[in-house]
């Protein structure tokens, strides 16, 4: 259980060390990584054109960006840049990279985070039923479906949908975030109406593997034999599916949550590509191919700052789901 | 013995099938148990003594094949509909089960899990639960019981853990007590304070007590002793002990530590169920042409079965 106590306090301080030190090195590797790729910048721009280019100006370009300066120079002046929460400008875009990745952000988020909700939800509830009912019509129906889908590529599900619903039905549009000159309320709804299909695609995928997971999860704590003692006391199945076993199926829910969630921010690039939707995937997606390096130090660390926040309270869940947990924690 | 008793076995027989062949796990037993009886059932590991147990409270699996009559104060418990069953299971017989550490949940407090049984057997609610569970535990010897009541189950030991089984298992006052490998595991200083925990707290009920040590089976009035499914010899527990008909209680008996720890010879297999004749006749030196026919359980004396021709 967490308590307010001097050992939560030294477990919280111990790990927010542990974490410093694993975002340091993340921050040094997302800048010599993007740097280690073969081209630059510069010839990414201008393209062809590079070849013919005079040296002298290509060398002033690079000196204009920086790029010219030794890479142990360069890496010093990125870290005290980004102690002042100085993301840099995108070489590619001409904006500042904060600026890109604030407005970036909101959109995936918007799309992912309820996509991570609905796809956890709906995996508890498929895959205890599954679970519970293991064996069963409805269990072979559901998990051969959910493996299906959990084995065939996103961006063929979603072309699929995309050309059945938005297409041939035209319920949905095409892609997009909304479509432009609204104000309001039927603005929200307009946003709500574009994202309705990427999200029930995004769930759904989310879905499968969370399902696969819960559904032998349960198939396995039902072997246990305190479950066996549960039904020697004679509780009825319903409370010894809903009490005894959900939860012991809850802390490896949460650490799958937990990945979901920290990997929503990049996972979405398919989705994103496939609906237009110029997001974070999509960012990271063009920084990569124009070797846009202030972007994709930017982007990789919103990323990074995701996935341990998002492990930092998996851990923290843990001790509240599980009491084992929480007594390791103690014994630190 | 009386057919008013409490519990009344009859011809029970339980098969599983597996892939190597069906396993009959207890073949034919006839139990007949008084209310404020005591019975020990021993046996080595596999003979389908603790799914003896299991089957009179009908927990068995879908995949075992259940055969014969357990009659419960004259209820027929194979025939119970669902909720006569949950009254049943942990209201009129209470199992205290074997593997202490891992019989309660992980996840769930001691005390919740005392509580969810009282309250489900109707016995008491919400705050009177509680007291309730309580007053079991410091029964049970905790000298600190609510910090027993609040802990998960992972910080007790296996000793304490077991306690709080048998405090949980007699908190509903069931009519009978199954408690399946008391002693497991245990060394000899707490195995005779569970036991005398166990008697103490299951004073007014009767008792099935499933074991494989003798000493355990010593505090119980009657003895039932199990080989390959059967029952070989049953009678008052001292008179079985002291003078055993059946070449395998003799076995039982010498196999003990202070006894010289003399092995039976051979070794029990799960197909020797299946086998024609007397299924002991393999291991037994006294074995004769006699023994290809399968023996009966007969009165040797009064109260006093054995099975075996030779007796």
């Amino acid at each position: 259980m967490l308590r307010p106590n001097s050992k939560t306090t030294l477990y919280i301080s111990n790990k927010v060390f542990r974490y410093a030190i694993t975002i340091f090195i993340i921050l040094t590797l997302n800048f010599f990584i993007p740097r280690m790729m073969p081209g630059d910048p510069m010839t990414n721009m201008l393209g062809e054109g590079a070849r013919w280019m005079d040296k002298a100006y290509l060398d002033e370009l690079r000196a204009e960006y920086g790029l010219d300066r030794p890479l142990h120079e360069q890496y010093l002046t990125y870290l005290s840049s980004l102690a002042r929460f100085d993301l840099g400008y995108s070489i590619n875009k001409s904006l500042k990279v904060k600026d890109l990745l604030m407005e970036r952000i909101f959109w995936t988020l918007l799309l992912v985070f309820p996509s991570v909700i609905i796809g956890g939800a709906v995996a508890l509830i498929l895959g205890s039923f599954a679970g519970f009912r293991q064996g069963s019509m409805m269990d072979r129906l559901m998990t051969s479906l959910l493996l299906l889908l959990y084995s065939s590529p996103s961006f063929l599900f979603a072309m699929i949908m995309v050309s059945i619903f938005s297409f041939h039905l035209g319920w949905f549009p095409l892609g997009n975030f909304a479509s432009g000159k609204m104000h309001g309320a039927s603005y929200v709804l307009d946003v709500a109406w574009h994202l309705f299909l990427p999200i029930a695609i995004l769930s759904l995928f989310e879905a499968t593997y969370t399902y696969l997971v819960i559904r032998n999860s349960i198939t396995q704590i039902l072997g246990e034999y305190f479950i066996f003692v549960a039904r020697a006391k004679g509780l009825s199945n319903r409370v010894i599916e809903l009490q005894h076993v959900i939860r012991n199926v809850l802390p490896q829910f949460i650490s799958i949550m937990a990945l979901n969630f920290g990997f929503m921010v990049s996972g979405a690039l398919i989705i994103e590509i496939v609906f237009s939707l110029n997001g974070m995937g999509t960012l990271i997606y063009d920084a990569v191919i124009s070797r846009d390096y202030p972007v994709m130090q930017g982007a990789f660390l919103v990323l990074t700052f995701f996935l341990i926040a998002a492990n930092f309270a998996a851990d923290l869940l843990y001790g509240i789901a599980d009491p084992r947990i929480a007594d390791a924690k103690d014994s630190i | 013995m009386s057919q008013g008793g409490l519990l009344v076995v009859r011809g029970l027989s339980v098969a599983f099938k597996t892939q190597k062949g069906t396993v009959q796990a207890i073949d034919g037993i006839d139990l007949d148990l008084n209310e404020n009886e005591t019975l020990a059932i021993v046996g080595e590991s596999g003979c389908g003594k603790s799914v003896l147990g299991h089957a009179i409270m009908r927990l068995l699996d879908d995949i075992a094949v259940v055969r014969g009559s357990v009659r419960f104060r004259e209820k027929e418990v194979y025939e119970m509909d669902t909720t006569a069953l949950l009254n049943l299971r942990g209201g009129l017989i209470s199992l205290v089960p074997q593997s202490p550490s891992s019989s309660f949940n992980p996840v769930i407090t001691i005390g919740k899990q005392i509580e969810e049984l009282i309250e489900k057997a109707g016995k008491e609610k919400g705050n009177g639960a509680r007291k309730r569970a309580l007053e079991y535990l410091s029964l049970a010897g905790f000298s600190e019981p609510e910090l027993i009541h609040k802990s998960y189950p992972h910080r007790l030991s296996g000793g304490m853990c077991e306690r709080a089984l048998i405090a949980m298992a007699l908190s509903v006052e069931p009519e009978l007590v199954i408690a399946d490998e008391p002693t497991k595991g245990l060394d000899a200083l707490s195995r005779k304070n569970i036991l005398g925990l166990l008697h103490k707290l299951a004073k007014d009920a009767s008792m099935i007590m499933i074991t494989h040590d003798l000493k355990a089976a010593e505090t119980c009035e009657r003895l039932a002793v199990m080989y390959s499914g059967e029952i070989v010899e049953e009678g008052p527990t001292g008179i079985v002990l002291n003078h055993p008909r059946h070449v395998y209680t003799k076995g039982l008996i010498d196999a003990q530590p202070s006894r010289g720890m003399t092995p039976i010879k051979g070794r029990h297999n799960l197909f020797s169920h299946n086998a024609e004749g007397c299924r002991f006749k393999e291991r037994c030196d006294a074995a004769s042409n006699e023994c290809n026919n399968h023996p009966m359980l007969s009165k040797v004396e009064d109260y006093r079965k054995v099975r075996c021709c030779h007796a």
